[in-house]
């Protein structure tokens, strides 16, 4: 059941949460990959209560042909939301917003992929939310970094990507869809072995002085989810060798 | 990573070699993931796989997934049936299931699917339409069951149904409330969704493959098909069937097939209620 | 993390960005990079071995992208009058002339290019010239190489290849000298195998599979012949399926 914006808000006022994380605890996180046996890669992503599976298809040729860039792979990337992944039943033709968001979280995974290494080919990500509670743009980051990766596409780097927010002077990470309603909500990503920002949006309305501590706090929980997002890749190998002996 | 056959993961058609191996294994009534000709593949479904739907379910079916998400809303009666609710069952075919699903509205297999997995409910009247109704001529429950193929190894027509049916059985949907002539849905205080357990129906695909009738074909067992033959059963009665493929089928096949689901339908349906009673 | 210690090389698997060295001068191969600031860093999800100032990461996945002189397996999916394109598990189809193939001019008033392979047949060719961004030309030409008839295909991702065939051949003369099969490898991630009974073949898919999965677990050649050797007495007894 939806929690109202007033118990969010009284909550937030005291510095508190409704579903009792810290302000500077991501929700559980919970990362698989491998789950699609007919892709090249494939990676499934909760977040709390968002969930999103991710495929990647490719290298393969460019469909169509025209769009072939001699020097690099064009990335294709689909954002989709389930039918049945909100509250109400969400109509299964694309959106402007997920448009918009297949368009920024492309521009969020490219910088970390050597698109070089395949010229003339494209890489496509398809991204299906299953389940929305906020956040499904970078839980889609999330995913999408672990089945290029497992799909074995050369990168210079896994993308990790979260949503911080502010609310009433307080700054507080992973917002669930009840709180990114109310707070400023500042999706971000980065890959972390660099020290780089590919992904920055934000809306509503707070102080400019916090930037910095916001994009701070950001990137302390983005270097947690690489951690999980690794672990999550190596446990898939040592599996088997743990099983062997 | 790990293909099945000859880079299944891109691939949609298979070479003579491969071609052979399958017949050479038929020939000895056998398959090659070591099935017997009229075996399937284990089924298992998780019910409300996505807790914030009304319904859901993840069939798998050997390694094919589909999920079934189910999401109620009120709406006008259909003006021939002023009493009763409605549903419809809707496939998106996602590129993540198979190379050759594209972007997009869903392709003619994804709708001849989804039109399948309806007529057997529907004819089974499997859903109780009736207590889906709020107020007789004026507002009813409208019932969308979406169907989400996300890993093709065969036979999604299957795992379509069996996760649309296991929605349906464990789906709770939200209480009507009528205050000044609008009816509203109270989110938080749910009911059962309406259904009629002892009319479950039971579905299964068959294939003729180089001569041989086959039940649950994989991918590879697909291509190489003459044609698939689907039927579904409910109390010993036919609810559906569909014929697809471009191969031509034998009087005999029919009948055949008829008898042999006859036989599974009370295990199958057995199988169905202890698998959404696990949880 | 699988950390094995044998002498003094460490392995253990690294994914993209991960730091594998810093400062100092170190040989790299396989799939990492030097970057500007000198840290070395993984680029595919691989096994990494370090020996002293050598590095290598052996990729666990990735496409397979065709070099000249690999040996291929190809599916016949296309032709045109003088010419077959193969599906080779590359983005693009290969290119097999039909004069190629028949070791001799094709004359194309008196002969179709379907006498000779069909849409479906499996081919066993070399690469003899690539170029990004179109079809790759193999070539049949040389003793052992043409139409593959009979036995199975299996499928296997490409990377894992070169652990089927062993140090100088070694799993591969292994596998073949306790089987007596045929056995033909591809680059590309497919395997051809042709053997006395179909059990054999089985045995033999079976190993094969193994190989692609415990591919960067210690012992495995040991393993492998073992299972072998087991399987084989199963089916010389009737014991096998």
């Amino acid at each position: 059941m939806r929690p109202s914006r007033e118990e969010v808000e009284e909550l937030l006022r005291k510095g508190k949460r409704i579903d009792g994380r810290g302000l500077l605890d991501p929700r559980p996180i919970s990362m698989e990959v491998g789950v699609v046996e007919r892709a090249e890669g494939s990676a499934i992503v909760s977040m709390g209560k968002t969930r999103v599976l991710c495929v990647v298809r490719g290298p393969m040729e460019c469909v169509p042909s025209h769009l072939a860039d001699p020097e690099r792979a064009i990335l294709d990337v689909a954002y989709r939301m389930a039918t049945f992944s909100t509250e109400e039943r969400k109509s299964p033709s694309p959106s402007r917003r997920e448009i918009e968001l297949s368009k920024v979280i492309r521009e969020a995974l490219e910088p970390a992929i050597f698109l070089e290494e395949y010229p003339r080919m494209m890489i496509r990500v398809y991204c299906l939310v299953l389940q929305a509670d906020g956040g499904t743009r970078t839980a889609s980051i999330n995913a999408a970094s672990l089945a290029l990766a497992y799909a074995g596409i050369q990168m210079q780097d896994l993308v990790a990507s979260v949503a911080v927010g502010y609310y009433d002077g307080k700054i507080l990470v992973d917002l669930n869809a009840a709180e990114d309603d109310l707070c400023a909500d500042i999706p971000m990503a980065m890959m972390p072995a660099h020290n780089k920002i590919t992904l920055l949006q934000a809306d509503h309305i707070f102080p400019v002085d916090r930037i910095d501590e916001i994009i701070k706090v950001g990137v302390m929980t983005m270097r947690r989810i690489y951690e999980l997002q690794r672990d999550a890749l190596k446990k898939k190998y040592v599996e088997v060798a743990k099983s062997v002996g | 990573m790990a293909a099945e056959f000859l880079s299944a993961v891109r691939r949609e058609f298979l070479s003579s070699i491969e071609r052979q191996s399958i017949y050479r294994y038929l020939q000895k009534n056998k398959r090659l993931d070591g099935r017997g000709l009229l075996e399937m593949r284990p089924l298992k479904l998780i019910p409300n796989y996505i807790e914030k739907a009304e319904g859901s379910c993840l069939a798998v079916l050997g390694k094919t997934k589909v999920i079934a998400g189910i999401k109620v809303s009120v709406g006008s009666p259909y003006p021939d049936t002023p009493e009763k609710g409605a549903f419809i069952v809707n496939m998106e075919t996602m590129p993540v299931a198979s190379p050759s699903f594209e972007l997009g509205p869903p392709n003619e297999s994804g709708i001849e699917f989804a039109r399948v997995v309806d007529r057997a409910i529907r004819s089974a009247e499997f859903i109780d339409l009736e207590k889906l109704c709020i107020e007789p001529g004026r507002s009813v429950y409208l019932v969308f069951i979406d169907l989400y193929p996300i890993d093709d190894n065969g036979n999604i027509l299957d795992a379509a149904f069996y996760a649309a049916i296991g929605a349906l059985l464990t789906a709770k949907i939200p209480k009507a409330e009528i205050e000044d002539d609008k009816v509203s849905l109270i989110r938080e205080e749910t009911i059962p969704l309406p259904i009629r357990e002892e009319r479950l129906p039971i579905q299964l695909t068959y294939a003729k493959v180089l001569g041989k009738i086959i039940l649950d074909p994989t991918n590879q067992e697909e291509l190489l098909a003459d044609y698939r033959l689907t039927m579904a059963l409910m109390n010993g009665n036919v609810v559906g069937i569909q014929k697809g493929g471009r191969g031509a089928v034998d009087v005999n096949d029919i009948l055949f097939i008829a008898r042999d689901i006859k036989e599974r339908a009370e295990k199958l349906k057995e199988i169905v209620l202890k698998e959404i009673k696990k949880k | 993390m699988a950390r094995r210690l044998r002498g003094a090389i460490t392995t253990r698997i690294v994914v993209p960005g991960e730091i594998i060295a810093q400062g100092g001068q170190y040989n790299v191969k396989g799939a990492a990079i030097v970057r500007a600031d000198g840290t070395i860093i993984a680029t595919r999800i691989g096994l990494l071995r370090m020996k002293g100032r050598d590095i290598n990461v052996v990729p666990l996945a990735g496409p397979y992208i065709p070099n000249r002189g690999d040996n291929v397996i190809g599916i016949v999916v296309d032709y045109s009058v003088v010419y077959w394109l193969l599906e080779i598990n590359y983005v693009w189809k290969a290119r097999l002339d039909a004069s190629d193939f028949l070791r001799r001019p094709f004359d194309t008033g008196k002969e179709r290019i379907t006498d000779y392979l069909k849409m479906g047949d499996v081919v066993y060719a070399k690469v003899a010239h690539v170029e990004r961004g179109m079809n790759p030309i193999v070539s049949c030409r040389e003793k052992g190489y043409g139409k593959l008839e009979g036995g199975r295909l299996i499928s296997i991702n490409p990377v894992k290849i070169p652990r089927v065939i062993g140090v100088k051949s070694s799993m591969l003369e292994t596998i073949k000298r306790i089987t007596k099969a045929e056995i033909k490898v591809g680059a590309n991630g497919i395997i051809w195998v042709r053997a006395e009974k179909p059990e054999i073949e089985e045995l033999i898919e079976l190993v094969i599979k193994k190989i692609e999965k415990e591919s960067h677990v210690s012992g495995l050649t040991k393993r492998i012949q073992n299972e072998l050797m087991v399987g084989m007495r199963k089916i010389q007894k009737g014991e096998w399926g």
